[in-house]
């Protein structure tokens, strides 16, 4: 009996894993192989949320996760200028258009959309959830290169795991820290880096084009994260 | 009691194998608050705190995997010098964007154009 208890534990245990086994990153972005794009300009977040300061989240929180995937990224701090001053600050413009322009003038591979169509806190669950989908287009012939989408809810609330008394101490000392503004920024951070992880690794990464057979998640995604 | 500590040794490394902890390419200090902080509000307590954060990331990259400056570094940290009037000292790290990452000589050639007008 205790036997069939532990083997089935087991098997739960290994099967809470399968999820994302189901697909590869070469299976779901073919393109990307192809391409291999270096450099990535990432756009001025779309958002179609009434949170206006949303934009600014992800804005800045999305160079430092394609850094680390390996990718030369183009700072957004300096494209912004540019940006605003070919008047091009309006991403929902060039989603569809051709993005050619933009490796003339930053030299970009490739062009990060990113649309955010829903951004809810709730104080209640101190949860934050977005619709987000993100969009790398090729700048040389516009075509898809990688995409995902979806429904993310950060769980804001803050768990140190030691526990007790003085595990209590630490979580209230920690939540006094956080304030308003940049828990959302660390809410879009985890969106991003859950989104991001499945995009293929870039040039600077020892494991560029050897990382097609590594298992990714669904395109279309539905999860929650803690922050 | 072998049984159980087998059972427990399985669980673990199935659990653990689930996370695959990828290491960090660049070491980014404290890059991401004070970036964040100085584009919310120019004040010149924010502006002194990213100078700052920038020569830590300039100086401090041999615990990183790479062990080189990340993407940007010496673009944004150029930019800055000049923009509190240290054109010349920022032009040569828009430079030393170029040398290290060549894909940026595109962009970085314009803001150098851009600068020195």
């Amino acid at each position: 009996m205790r036997k069939i208890i532990y083997l089935s534990l087991f098997i739960l245990l290994l099967t809470s894993c399968g999820e994302t086994k189901n697909f590869t990153r070469g299976d779901n972005y073919p393109k990307m192989y192809e391409e291999k794009p270096t450099s990535i300009l990432i756009m001025p977040p779309i958002n179609r949320t009434v949170n206006v300061e949303a934009k600014e989240y992800f804005y800045s929180s999305l160079a430092v996760p394609l850094c680390e995937k390996g990718y030369y990224v183009i700072s957004p701090f300096l494209a912004m200028e540019t940006l605003k001053s070919e008047s091009a600050y309006d991403s929902e413009m060039f989603l569809e258009s051709n993005l050619s322009k933009f490796h003339e003038v930053f030299g970009a591979d490739a062009a990060l959309f990113t649309i955010i169509n829903r951004w809810d806190k709730s104080t209640l669950g101190n949860t934050i959830t977005v619709e987000i989908e993100y969009l790398l287009k090729s700048t040389a012939n516009n075509e898809v290169l990688f995409n995902r989408k979806g429904v993310l809810t950060v769980d804001m609330s803050i768990n140190s795991g030691s526990g007790g008394l003085l595990g209590a101490l630490v979580d209230m000392a920690a939540s006094a820290i956080t304030t308003a503004a940049t828990d959302k920024v660390v809410a879009a951070r985890s969106c991003n880096n859950f989104s991001l992880r499945d995009l293929p690794d870039g040039r600077y990464r020892s494991t560029f084009e050897k990382d097609q057979i590594t298992p990714a998640g669904d395109k279309e995604f539905k999860a929650t994260v803690k922050k | 009691m072998k049984i159980k500590l087998i059972c427990v040794a399985c669980c673990l490394l199935s659990l653990s194998s689930c996370v695959t902890q990828e290491s960090a390419l660049y070491s980014w200090k404290d890059y991401e608050k004070t970036s964040y902080n100085y584009y919310k509000k120019q004040t010149p307590e924010s502006t002194q705190a990213l100078l700052k954060t920038y020569e830590n990331l300039i100086n401090l990259q041999s615990n990183s995997t790479r062990k080189v400056v990340p993407p940007g570094t010496y673009a944004e940290y150029g930019f800055l010098l000049v923009q509190t009037g240290k054109k010349e000292e920022g032009i040569v790290m828009l430079k030393n964007e170029i040398t290290t990452y060549p894909e940026s000589k595109v962009f970085i050639e314009r803001i150098i154009k851009m600068v020195e007008k």
